[in-house]
């Protein structure tokens, strides 16, 4: 734990709207990898600029991943709407019921995961997260 | 098939639940496994994307500690980032940009999957 705690100092202000940028700007732009950005922000300057009481737990890094979910939730709504309204994306030629099998199980499976991320170790929690971004960056290399 | 579609869609469904995020998986089973075209595989993907982290943020607000205000300045951040680059990707192919930052998460990927044992996060 770290005793210098600098709350709403202008680089607390700074960083966090920086990283909120960069990250909704990687969403926008390329379409994925903007999470990643921000859960690293959080583990790292966390401890800095976030109260002890949260940035001090020894699960913090569950703390990052389920605040992060949540800052990249607006950030992608935000560039759906942008791919849909200029036509980038679009939804035709998928019929519903195919839209179900996948939407209902994501909507399942969404739920189950922030249930379980408590029982989850938090060393194989950043390994499944090192998994998945040398697997999204590979996407990104060859698609 | 319809199974498989489902089994597979709760597993990385789950992955974003639990807040890895799914990293394009669903991308990739759409488009090589069920010979679906890029463009709707990628409506697809955020529309999974938003229904599954809108399921599972309530769940994380309920059960762990946010930081409201750092959630709040990431947010508002993050929604002009990406309309700003949503815009911008029509017009500006970014195909190095995409290359580029595909090696630099290969490569922290690979530094966090080796750093994983250490008991803290840092």
């Amino acid at each position: 734990m770290m005793n210098n705690y600098e709350r709403s100092t202008k680089k607390y202000y700074f960083i966090f709207i920086c990283t909120g940028i960069i990250s909704g700007f990687l969403c926008g732009f390329l379409g994925t990898g903007g999470g990643i950005l921000t859960v690293f922000a959080l583990t790292k300057f966390g401890p800095r600029f976030i109260e002890p009481e949260i940035s001090g737990k020894s699960d913090f890094s569950r703390d990052c991943f389920a605040m992060t979910i949540a800052t990249v939730l607006p950030a992608s709504a935000m560039s759906a709407l942008i791919y849909y309204k200029t036509g980038a994306i679009e939804f035709v030629g998928t019929r519903a019921s195919e839209l179900a099998q996948f939407l209902i199980p994501a909507a399942i499976g969404g739920m189950v995961g922030a249930i379980i991320l408590d029982k989850i170790n938090t060393s194989f929690l950043k390994k499944l997260f090192g998994a998945l971004i040398i697997f999204g960056g590979a996407m990104l290399i060859f698609r | 098939m319809i199974i498989i579609n489902i089994v597979v869609s709760f597993l990385i469904a789950m992955l974003t639940g639990i807040g890895v995020g799914g990293g394009g998986l669903l991308v990739l089973y759409m488009t090589f496994v069920m010979n679906t075209e890029q463009y709707l595989a990628q409506g697809l993907n955020l529309m999974f994307f938003l229904v599954s982290s809108l399921m599972s943020v309530p769940v994380h607000i309920a059960k762990r500690q946010f930081d409201y205000k750092t959630v709040l300045l990431i947010s508002v951040g993050g929604v002009l980032g990406s309309f700003a680059g949503a815009l911008l990707t029509q017009v500006v192919k970014p195909e190095l940009v995409r290359k580029l930052f595909g090696g630099l998460l290969v490569f922290s990927g690979v530094l966090v999957f080796f750093k994983s044992n250490n008991k803290s996060g840092g």
